[in-house]
């Protein structure tokens, strides 16, 4: 490649990629400006190489893998290392990194590694009238949107999960492969892992999932958290929660949606019980339609809804379970 | 053990800012500040370390003046000293200036076994200061810790992800960011606000830093800010809950957004 490219830097898990990287690529694809420009793709870790046809199908012309199964227990330092060689032999006019924990922090070192600007969870991309690349990103709990540029190459980007959507497949398609090697950096190691895939949760997690059902503190008990499972299951939804939710126990601070919890970007919220204070409506600012379900007809969240009822919860969620349920009228039984 | 604070200062209640007509960026002259939330679990953390290891525990901010001041905060709830850098040479700092700014302070008042900061802050939540800083003090990092233990010349830290969570083991000095569930973070007490007093504050300006001017031009640029679009006029669904709830999902049905 002769520069001027797209570089995303993906991340995958067991010969998976998660879907947080394919929406990297629905993004490189919104960034190129012009169809020739190439997107490459680089990826550190163990078991990478299974991803290879995955990615060309959706659209990667180039993929670099640093594989090696001791990779597993590198940290940030070495995956910088590695990308920071391809940004080397590539020069790349951007690199694009999934807005997660892995990507925030691979990003950030190479803002400084390279003395370029990083522009983190980008909701969308355009130009300037003179065809100068700019992101758009959410700040100050979503009420303000900021257009941002850059002054060097390349940009850097984090991507915010579930804006961009996943590229379409083109089965077949073929990318170069190229493999490297990277010299690790002991002085951070992982020592162990324990995702809660496969531990009984079988629900999406609440920043990958189209669907997300959140409950708040009108459930009034944990005993009662039941309702919203339920709801999440009918939807095969993720449940996200309030701040008083997990303030109270009730659930992980991994569901927490909001200021101090995680922002969320679903195609469909539903906000069972919650108030809807500020500081979760930040939370919330990039969600699709949103839906408010509660018994005070004066909370705030009515303010951001799209659909409201007011009611309580254990009288209408069951319902609103079932109806979800049943099969909608005039629809086939196979092939849904 | 001495561990310097990262502090930031974000609005208390962004309901208060507004954007300048001219899209250039906030009018915020209402606005009172506040410590990161963040930061707080950050904070505690440091105070702990202390008390468990001795040593020193310093607060470092980078920014203007405004009351009431993070460090004033951070000075109450216990820590040893304060540092505060600004100059109002200063260009806009984007993130990575910021972070050189940080660097030179840091490296000017140290050495340092560990560096803490809030895993990210809440007003323009770039995220990005722990990993920029520990790029350039060319340390090791570790981000979203819920749990750290000081092992001698390392530490452990349990780090919440995505989908779950990992322990990672780090040799220091090293960055560690800290995410909501570290610690459960302490009230200020008469006593410390008093105390607060006392304890000293070292400014630092441009000139003290040995950074140029040049090494602070951003390298991210807002070009435009403007308050996010209002969502349309919200559609109350009324009739007995069963009435209700089979209403809500044949609009959302036909809204397409069921599958």
């Amino acid at each position: 490649m002769s520069g001027g490219g797209i570089l995303g830097v993906l991340s995958c898990r067991a010969g998976r990629l998660p879907r947080a990287a394919l929406e990297v690529l629905g993004a490189a694809q919104q960034l190129r400006s012009t169809a020739s420009s190439s997107i490459a793709a680089v990826l550190v870790g163990a078991e990478v190489s299974p991803v290879i046809d995955t990615l060309a199908a959706h659209g990667v012309d180039s993929v670099y893998l640093f594989e090696d199964d001791a990779l597993a227990r590198c940290t940030t330092e070495v995956h910088v290392r590695a990308v920071a060689a391809v940004v080397a032999e590539i020069r790349p006019a951007c690199v694009l990194l999934p807005d997660s924990a892995y990507g925030r922090d691979v990003a950030s070192r190479l803002s400084a590694r390279l003395g370029t600007g990083l522009a983190t969870g980008c909701v969308s991309f355009g130009a300037t009238a003179s065809g100068e690349p700019l992101a758009e990103r959410t700040v100050f709990g979503g009420r303000f949107v900021e257009r941002v540029s850059w002054a060097g190459l390349p940009r850097l980007a984090t991507v915010k999960l579930g804006i961009f959507g996943v590229p379409h497949a083109e089965p077949g398609r073929r990318a170069t492969l190229q493999r490297r090697e990277v010299a690790r950096d002991a002085r951070a190691n992982v020592l162990s892992v324990e995702h809660s895939e496969g531990s009984g949760s079988a629900r999406p997690d609440i920043e990958e999932a189209r669907v997300v059902v959140a409950a708040g503190r009108g459930f009034g008990s944990a005993e009662k958290l039941h309702l919203i499972e339920e709801l999440a299951d009918a939807l095969g939804a993720a449940v996200g929660a309030s701040r008083a939710v997990v303030d109270l126990g009730w659930l992980e601070h991994q569901h927490q949606v909001g200021q101090t919890g995680r922002s969320v970007a679903p195609d469909l919220y539903i906000a069972c019980g919650i108030s809807g204070a500020i500081q979760h409506l930040a939370g919330i600012s990039s969600a699709g339609t949103i839906v408010a379900i509660n018994r005070d007809p004066e909370a705030p969240i009515f303010g951001v809804a799209d659909y409201g009822i007011v009611g309580e919860i254990e009288e209408i969620l069951p319902p609103l379970a079932a109806a979800l349920r049943e099969r909608p009228v005039g629809r086939p039984e196979a092939g849904e | 053990m001495r561990v310097a604070v990262c502090l930031k200062q974000v609005p208390d209640d962004t309901g208060r800012l507004s954007a300048l007509d001219d899209g250039s960026g906030l009018q915020g002259a209402d606005c009172t500040w506040m410590l990161s939330p963040f930061d707080r679990y950050a904070v505690e953390e440091g105070l702990r370390l202390r008390a468990a290891l001795g040593g020193e525990c310093v607060a470092v901010h980078v920014g203007p003046d405004h009351a009431p001041s993070v460090l004033t905060e951070a000075l109450a709830l216990g820590v040893d000293k304060a540092v505060h850098v600004w100059d109002d040479a200063f260009p806009a700092l984007d993130p990575l200036a910021t972070a050189r700014v940080l660097a030179a302070a840091l490296r000017l008042t140290g050495p340092f076994d560990m560096i803490l900061a809030g895993h990210r802050g809440v007003g323009e939540d770039h995220g990005q200061m722990p990993g920029l800083l520990a790029e350039l003090l060319d340390w090791p990092q570790v981000t979203l810790a819920v749990g750290l233990t000081v092992e001698g010349e390392s530490a452990r830290v349990v780090r919440e992800v995505e989908d779950g969570r990992e322990e990672w083991r780090v040799t220091l000095p090293a960055v560690i960011s800290a995410q909501k569930g570290l610690n459960e973070p302490r009230q200020k007490s008469l006593k410390g606000v008093l105390e607060a007093k006392r304890k000293p504050v070292l400014r630092l300006a441009l000139k003290d830093l040995g950074t140029s001017l040049e090494d602070l031009a951003p390298q991210l640029r807002r070009e435009h800010l403007v308050a996010s679009p209002r969502r349309g006029a919200i559609r109350r669904i009324a009739g007995d809950p069963d009435a209700q709830a089979r209403e809500l999902v044949r609009l959302l049905r036909e809204a397409g957004k069921l599958r």
